[in-house]
C-alpha cells in the first residue's frame, strides 16, 4: 500500500513519520458535485459532527417523558448529559418508518433499508455525506468516517453505496491528518495522482464506447461509473493542490504520544470509541475536515467499564433480567458521556471571533434501532446539540414528521437554498437552526 | 403438514389455462367487491402486509401488479383471507372473485417480458478471484478487493445489477488495487529470478539469538518442546519467531516456501499424560486418540487491519511416538509477518497458569486442581508475584513441566527455505521497455486485454491503449485496463447472450471468476450450447477447486448465513469461539452441499439426509462420537435429530440471534430461506413481545397470544410450530432438554392443518411430497437469481414451474436442478 523503498529496515519511528502521504489517497475523499455553493463559506462555516448506535437504548433510562418542554425530566441514563442539558435538544417519537430491526437500522442516516440503497427512489445519500458534499473542497478532506475495520456504518454515498470507513485504525487516521510526508512521498503521490487522471482519461473513453452498445437500462447504470469518474477527476485536482498545504500540527501533544507509543490502535470497544472522538475533535478543530461521523460497531465486544462482564448485544437483549439491563445501562451511559466530552471541548474552543466552535458545529446521536430487546426500528433515540438553535427542551415529535426531516433542517443550515432531503421535503418543525 | 403449497398448484393452473367458471363481475363489480371485503384492512386506511388492493390497476399490469394480485388469489381461493371467520367468503363469492381475476392473470401474464438484468460490476468476490486467475497473484494473505466499498446485497445475493453501485470510492479503489495487484504480479517475477536465495534455520537451541520466542515449553541445548495449543486465544502464545515485530522482514519475497521440520511426538497416546491436563479442569477433553499434528499459522504486523487473527499456512501430521523429517511447501507473503507454531492436537491450557497449579500440586501433594485458583486464592496471586519474571516463570514451566509425561511435540530443527522456482512466472520485462520490439509488446497487451474484459478484443478499441503504453508506458495501460468498465461490468448483450457472454455468465456462476482458457475456446467454437459439451464442462467446473467458491458463497446467500457474523454468538458460549466452531458449521454445510450437487441427489436429502460431514471439533460440539481426525470426513447420523439442514450448526445459528433463541425467528428462517415462502411483515400497529427469560413464564405461554388473537394467528399458525420444534437446538445449534433457567423445553406443535408433532424428528416426518417441491423451487428460484444476476419474478414462472415439472418424477436432483438452470431461457438470454 505505502510505497516505501522495501529494502530498507522499516521501524515504528519511520512508519510514523512516514506514510502521511501515499495512504491518504485511497481512503480519505469524498464527493462534491455542488462545488459552487462550497465556495460561499463564510467566516463561521458550519459543521456536523455524527455518532451513531445501533443496540438502540433501554426506554425508561433515555426518553423523557410527556409533552415537549423546557422543564423534562432526564431520565438515569439521559442525565448523563445534565452539564450539557442547555446545548442540546433530545427527541421521543421520531423515525423513519423503516422496520427490519438490526437488518434496518443501517438506514438511521439516511432512511432509506440498506438493501433498498441503491433502488430507492428519493436516493439515498445519508445526512452526512450530503454536508460533505455542501462542504466541498474547502478542507483536506470533505469528511472523515471514523469507525475502523470492516465495520459497517450508516453512511451512504449518493449512489447507495455503503461506505467504509476513511480509515483503518486511529494511527492511519493520525497519519493523514498530521503527518508531513517526505518530499520523496510527495512526488510519488503525485506521480500516481498523474498516472490516476490519465488512466481515468483512457477508461472514459472506453465508457464512451461501450454506452453505444447498451440500451436505456444499462445506461442508466453506466452513468454511476461516469459519474464517479467525473468526481475522483475534480477531487485529484484538488489533492494535488492539497499536497503542496503543509498540515496542521496536532493541537494535543498527549494525544500524539499515545499515538507514537502505540495506544490508540488495538484498544477494547470503550477506548477505541474514545481514540476515535478525540480524532474526531482534532479533526474539526484543525479545519481538517467539517463532517465527521463515527459508527459504534454492534458487536458483542465486553465493554471495558466497570462492571461489565458481557457484550453489548447479549446484553440488549436483556429478557427483563436486571444485572444485564444495570450493565447496558453502564455501556449506554459511557457513549453518552464520551458524547458530552466531546461536546464540551468543542464549547472550550473558540474561534477567531470569540465564538466557540460548538456555535457552528451541530452534533448529532443516533440510533438506527430503538429497543434492541422487541428489535424495534419506531421512537428512536436522537440527540442534536450545538449549532446555533434554541435547544434546552425535550422535543416529543408525535405528528408524523421523519428523522429526515430533522436532517433537512440540519442541511439547510450548509445551504440555505436547500427544498428537499431525501424523502423529505418539509424542515423538522418545533425546532428553528441556524 | 400444511404449507402454502397452493401456490405451486394455482400458477399451474392459471399456466395450463385451467380455468374456473367465467365471473359475472365486470370491473366495477370486481371493485365493489374489494370494497366490501378486503379494503378495510387493504386500503387507505391499513395497509396490513404493506398490500393495498384500492390502488392496484387491473389493466396495464406489470411485474409487481401481478404478483400481488396472484397472491391475493392464492390466498382467498386456500381460505386464508379474509383472515376472521365471521368475514368468511361464501364458495359463492369465491368463485366470483377468482373467475374474474384467472382470466385477467391469465392474459396479462402473456404480456409480461421477462427482467433484464442491468448491467452489473464485479463484486468483492469476483474481483479478487478474476485478479487471481488474470495475474497469476496469490490472494490468499492480502485481499486485493480489500479496500472497495462493500458490496450491496439484494434478494439475499451480493451480485445483482440492479443493487450493485459503484460510487467514487470505488473508482480510487480501483485504482489502488490495480496499483496493488500489477505490483504483486511484477513480484512474482522477482521472487522467480531470487530463487532459492533464502533459507532459514529456526534456532532451537538457545544459544543463538533470541530469534524466538518461547513460552510454556521445555527447552534444552538439542530441541524444544512444544506442549500445548493456543487455539486462537492470544493470551496463550506459542512458539512464534521472529520474536517480536522486528523491523525486519521475515521472508524476503513472497513466494512458495518449503517448511522442513524434524520433530517427533512424545506421551501423545499416554492417557496418564491427558490425565494430569484433565486436572487442571478444563472445560475441554483433550483426547489422546487423534492424530497428533501442528500447524504454521501467519500472524499480521499488529497495526494491520485485520485484528490479530493467526492464518494458517500449512499442517504437519505425525505418528505417535515416532520422529520424522517432513516438508511442506506453502505460499508465504514478505513482509512485516511473524510465523507461529501451534500444536492443533494439544491440549488447551494456559502453560502460566498451568506452571502454577503443577507447582502447586507437588508442593501442597494435591491430586485434583479443579477449582485450586479460587481455593488457594493467596498462595495462588503469591506465587504470580514470585514469577513475575518471564525468566522465572520459564524456569518454572521448565520445572514442572518437563518431568512429567505431558503430551508435546519435540522440535529438533525447523528449516524454511525459498522462494522456490515459479514456473509460470510472468515476463514483466516488456513493460518497462520503451519503443522496442513493439509488436511483441502490443501482442502481450492485446492478449491481456482478451483475458481481462472475457471477450475477443478489436483493434479499435485496443488502439487508445497501444497510444497511452507508447506515451505513458505499458505498465501504465495494464493499470487501466483493471480500471476498464470493460473489466469491471459484465457485457452482455441483448436476447440471446453471445457465446462469450455465455461463457462468462457460466464461469462467474459456477467459479466466480474469469472464464478458463478452455472456456474461451469453447465459447470460440461455439459449442457451449452443445448439451452434452456443457454437460461436460458442468462436471469438469464443479470438480475444480475454484467451484468452492460457489459451494460456499451459494449456501451461505441461499441459507441467508450472514447472519452468523453480523450477529455473532455470545462470549459467553467460550468453547464456539475458541475452536471457531462457526467456521466448522460453514465448512460442514459447504460440504454437505457439495456433496448433494455432485452426486446429484434428491430434493428430500436437504431434509432428510442422513449423513453429514464433520470434523473431531464439530463432533464434540455435536456430542457425536467417532470423529477423531481435523480433517472433515463424511459421517452417517443415528441420532435423527440431526438430520438434513434443519440439524446443522449453521442454519440453527443463523436463525438465533447469537444470544437467545426465538421460534417467531427460526419459524420465518424456515419458511423464507428453505421453503421460500416468507409470511407477510407483520401489521405496523403491533406491539412486538419484549422476551421474559427471567424463567417465570414458558415460550408457549408468551405465545398464546398469537393463537387467540385472529390476525396474529394468520401467519403465526404458519410460524410458531415450526420454531418450536428447532427448540430443542440453543443459540449455537447444541441440544438442550432444558433452558437456561431450568424450564424444560418444550418442542411439541400443530401445524395448520392439525397434525402434531413431538419433536423435530415428528416434524421432518411431516416433510415430504409438496413440501419437498417447495424446497426444490425455491433452491431453483435462488440458483437462477445469483446465475443471472436479477431477481425473478412472474413472468419467469412459467420457466420455473415447467423445469420443476421435469425434475419432478426422479425427486427433484440437485445437480438436475443446476444443469436446467444453465439451458434455461432466463440464463441463456439477457
Amino acid at each position: 500500500m505505502s510505497h516505501l523503498n522495501l529494502k530498507q529496515p522499516l521501524n515504528r519511528r519511520t512508519f510514523l513519520r512516514a506514510s502521511g502521504i501515499g495512504m491518504a489517497l485511497p481512503f480519505l475523499e469524498s464527493m462534491l458535485p455542488t462545488r459552487a455553493t462550497a465556495a460561499a463559506a463564510a467566516a463561521n462555516p458550519k459543521r456536523l459532527a455524527v455518532v451513531t448506535q445501533d443496540l438502540g437504548v433501554l426506554h425508561d433510562t433515555f426518553f423523557p417523558v410527556g409533552p415537549s418542554s423546557m422543564n423534562y425530566e432526564m431520565p438515569s441514563v439521559l442525565s448523563e448529559l445534565a452539564t450539557i442539558r442547555d446545548n442540546m435538544t433530545v427527541f421521543s417519537h421520531i423515525d423513519h418508518g423503516i422496520k427490519g430491526g438490526h437488518h434496518g437500522a443501517g438506514g438511521v442516516l439516511n432512511g432509506v433499508k440498506p438493501e433498498y440503497a441503491a433502488s430507492s427512489p428519493f436516493g439515498a445519500i445519508s445526512v452526512d455525506q450530503r454536508a460533505a458534499e455542501i462542504v466541498g473542497p474547502a478542507v483536506r478532506y470533505s469528511s472523515l468516517r471514523c469507525w475502523g475495520g470492516k465495520n459497517l456504518s450508516s453512511s451512504y454515498s449518493r449512489q447507495g453505496s455503503r461506505l467504509p470507513s476513511s480509515a483503518n485504525t486511529p494511527s492511519e487516521l493520525y497519519k493523514a491528518l498530521f503527518l508531513q510526508g517526505t518530499e520523496e512521498e510527495k512526488a510519488h503521490a503525485r506521480a500516481l495522482l498523474n498516472e490516476g487522471k490519465s488512466i481515468l482519461d483512457l477508461v472514459s473513453g472506453d465508457a464512451k464506447a461501450l454506452a453505444r452498445d447498451l440500451g436505456k437500462a444499462d445506461n442508466d447504470k453506466l452513468e454511476e461509473f461516469f459519474d464517479s469518474v467525473r468526481t475522483v477527476e475534480l477531487q485529484m485536482s484538488d489533492r494535488d493542490q492539497w499536497l503542496d498545504r503543509p498540515k496542521p500540527d496536532c493541537p494535543d501533544p498527549n494525544f500524539t504520544k499515545a499515538v507514537t507509543s502505540g495506544k490508540t490502535d488495538d484498544l477494547g470497544n470503550r477506548g477505541t470509541l474514545a481514540a476515535w472522538m478525540d480524532l474526531m475533535h482534532l479533526a474539526l478543530v484543525t479545519d481538517s475536515t467539517r463532517v465527521t461521523t463515527t459508527a459504534i460497531p454492534m458487536n458483542d465486544g465486553v465493554w471495558d467499564l466497570p462492571g461489565v462482564t458481557t457484550g453489548a448485544h447479549a446484553l440488549s437483549h436483556h429478557g427483563q433480567e436486571e444485572w444485564k439491563k444495570d450493565q447496558f445501562r453502564t455501556i449506554q451511559r459511557y457513549i453518552l458521556g464520551e458524547y458530552r466530552r466531546f461536546i464540551e471541548k468543542l464549547k472550550n474552543d473558540k474561534q477567531p471571533d470569540g465564538s466557540s466552535l460548538l456555535d457552528s458545529t451541530y452534533v448529532l446521536y443516533a440510533s438506527g434501532l430503538s429497543n434492541g430487546a422487541t428489535h424495534s426500528n419506531e421512537n428512536l433515540p436522537v440527540i442534536l446539540a450545538g449549532g446555533k438553535a434554541k435547544h434546552g427542551s425535550h422535543l416529543n415529535v408525535e405528528s408524523k414528521q421523519n428523522l429526515n426531516s430533522l436532517y433537512l433542517s440540519i442541511l439547510q443550515t450548509f445551504d440555505p437554498a436547500l427544498t428537499a432531503y431525501n424523502n423529505a421535503d418539509k424542515s423538522l418543525q418545533g425546532i428553528a437552526l441556524a | 403438514m400444511r404449507l402454502p403449497l397452493l401456490s405451486l398448484i394455482c400458477a399451474f393452473c392459471v399456466i395450463c389455462g385451467k380455468i374456473s367458471a367465467a365471473s359475472n363481475l365486470n370491473e366495477q363489480g370486481f371493485r365493489t367487491f374489494l370494497d366490501k371485503h378486503c379494503v378495510q384492512c387493504h386500503g387507505p386506511d391499513k395497509q396490513k402486509g404493506e398490500v393495498r388492493f384500492d390502488q392496484l390497476p387491473l389493466s396495464s399490469l406489470d411485474a409487481d401488479h401481478l404478483e400481488t394480485w396472484k397472491t391475493a388469489l392464492e390466498q382467498v381461493t386456500e381460505f386464508d383471507m379474509p383472515p376472521e371467520d365471521d368475514l368468511a367468503l361464501s364458495d359463492e363469492e369465491i368463485a366470483q372473485f377468482s373467475g374474474y381475476l384467472e382470466p385477467l392473470i391469465a392474459s396479462a401474464l402473456n404480456n409480461v417480458s421477462r427482467e433484464k438484468v442491468v448491467l452489473r460490476r464485479l463484486n468483492q468476490e469476483e474481483y479478487r478471484n478474476t485478479v487471481r486467475d488474470l495475474l497469476g497473484i496469490n490472494i490468499t494473505v492480502e485481499d486485493p478487493a480489500r479496500s472497495l466499498p462493500p458490496d450491496e446485497v439484494a434478494h439475499g445475493f451480493d451480485n445483482l445489477g440492479s443493487a450493485l453501485t459503484i460510487s467514487d470510492l470505488h473508482v480510487d479503489a480501483y485504482l489502488a488495487a490495480a496499483e496493488d495487484v500489477v505490483s504483486r504480479w511484477e513480484a512474482r517475477a522477482a521472487a522467480h529470478a531470487d530463487s532459492n536465495s533464502f533459507r532459514l534455520e529456526v534456532p532451537v537451541n538457545p544459544g543463538d539469538k533470541p530469534l524466538i520466542y518461547w513460552r510454556g515449553m521445555n527447552r534444552t541445548d538439542e530441541y524444544i518442546d512444544l506442549m500445548h495449543s493456543a487455539w486462537t486465544n492470544r493470551r496463550f502464545k506459542t512458539l512464534v519467531f521472529p520474536a517480536k515485530q522486528t523491523d525486519n522482514r521475515l521472508l524476503p519475497h513472497s513466494g512458495t516456501y518449503r517448511i522442513t521440520v524434524d520433530a517427533e511426538t512424545l506421551h501423545t497416546a499416554d492417557p496418564a499424560g491427558y490425565e494430569l491436563v484433565k486436572k487442571l479442569g478444563l472445560d475441554w477433553e483433550p483426547d489422546p486418540n487423534e492424530t497428533p499434528r501442528f500447524g504454521f499459522f501467519l500472524r499480521r504486523p499488529s497495526r494491520s487491519i485485520t485484528p490479530n487473527i493467526d492464518q494458517r499456512v500449512a499442517t504437519f501430521e505425525l505418528d505417535h511416538g515416532t520422529r520424522k523429517t517432513i516438508s511442506v511447501e506453502t505460499w508465504l507473503p514478505g513482509g512485516l509477518y511473524t510465523l507461529g507454531i501451534n500444536f492443533d492436537s494439544g491440549p488447551r491450557f494456559d502453560p502460566a497458569q498451568a506452571a502454577i497449579l503443577f507447582h502447586l500440586m507437588k508442593e501442597k501433594g494435591l491430586t485434583d486442581l479443579k477449582g485450586i485458583a479460587t481455593g488457594y486464592d493467596d498462595e495462588f496471586s503469591e506465587l504470580r508475584n514470585v514469577m513475575k519474571r518471564p525468566s522465572e516463570l520459564q524456569q518454572a514451566i521448565v520445572d514442572h513441566f518437563g518431568s512429567l509425561p505431558l503430551p508435546r511435540i519435540r522440535f529438533h530443527s525447523i528449516v524454511i527455505e525459498g522462494p522456490l522456482e515459479d514456473q509460470s512466472a510472468p515476463n514483466t520485462d516488456y513493460l518497462a521497455r520503451v519503443n522496442e520490439e513493439t509488436n511483441f509488446q502490443r501482442q502481450e497487451l492485446a492478449h491481456f486485454a482478451r483475458r481481462a474484459f472475457r471477450r475477443p478484443v478489436t483493434e479499435e478499441e485496443l488502439q487508445p491503449y497501444f497510444d497511452y503504453a507508447e506515451n505513458n508506458g505499458y505498465r501504465g495501460a495494464l493499470k487501466a485496463m483493471l480500471c476498464s468498465p470493460h473489466f469491471l461490468y459484465h457485457r452482455e448483450n441483448d436476447g440471446t447472450l453471445d457465446d462469450h457472454a455465455l461463457a462468462n455468465r457460466l464461469s462467474y456462476f459456477l467459479w466466480n471468476s474469469m472464464p478458463d482458457e478452455e472456456l474461451f475456446k469453447l465459447a470460440a467454437n461455439g459449442q457451449l450450447r452443445d448439451e452434452d459439451t456443457l454437460r461436460a464442462q458442468l462436471s469438469r467446473m464443479l470438480a475444480d477447486d475454484k467451484a468452492q467458491s460457489f459451494f460456499s458463497r451459494f449456501t451461505h446467500q441461499w441459507l441467508g448465513l450472514d447472519n452468523m457474523d453480523d450477529m455473532p454468538a455470545s462470549q459467553e458460549y467460550v468453547v464456539y469461539h475458541d475452536f471457531f466452531i462457526k467456521d466448522l458449521f460453514r465448512e460442514e454445510t459447504t460440504r454437505f452441499f457439495e456433496h448433494l450437487l455432485k452426486f446429484n441427489a434428491p430434493a428430500a436429502d436437504l431434509i432428510h439426509a442422513d449423513y453429514t460431514f464433520m470434523n473431531s471439533a464439530l463432533a464434540r460440539h455435536y456430542g457425536h462420537e467417532g470423529v477423531t481426525g481435523s480433517a472433515f470426513e463424511q459421517v452417517s447420523l443415528k441420532d435423527p435429530q440431526r438430520r438434513g439442514l434443519l440439524g446443522q450448526g449453521s442454519v440453527l445459528t443463523t436463525s438465533a440471534n447469537g444470544i437467545d433463541t426465538s421460534p417467531v425467528v427460526r419459524g420465518i428462517w424456515v419458511l423464507e430461506h428453505l421453503l421460500g415462502t416468507p409470511p407477510a411483515p407483520p401489521p405496523p400497529d403491533v406491539e412486538v413481545l419484549e422476551p421474559d427469560t427471567t424463567g417465570t413464564t414458558t415460550i408457549k405461554e408468551m405465545y398464546a397470544a398469537h393463537r387467540t388473537q385472529a390476525s396474529c394467528n394468520r401467519c403465526h399458525q404458519d410460524i410458531d410450530p415450526l420454531g418450536f420444534a428447532l427448540e430443542n437446538f440453543d443459540p449455537v445449534g447444541q441440544w438442550r432438554d432444558q433452558y437456561e433457567g431450568g424450564l424444560p423445553v418444550d418442542a411439541t406443535g400443530q401445524m395448520p392443518d392439525g397434525q402434531k408433532f413431538k419433536n423435530i424428528e415428528g416434524l421432518l416426518d411431516l416433510m415430504h411430497g409438496p413440501t419437498i417441491d417447495l424446497v426444490a423451487k425455491h433452491l431453483l428460484t435462488n440458483f437462477l437469481i445469483t446465475a443471472t444476476g436479477r431477481e425473478m419474478t412472474v413472468a419467469d414462472d412459467e420457466e420455473i414451474h415447467s423445469i420443476l415439472e421435469s425434475t419432478a418424477s426422479d425427486g427433484h436432483r440437485l445437480n438436475d436442478l443446476l444443469f436446467a438452470t444453465l439451458t434455461s431461457q432466463a440464463f441463456t438470454n439477457k
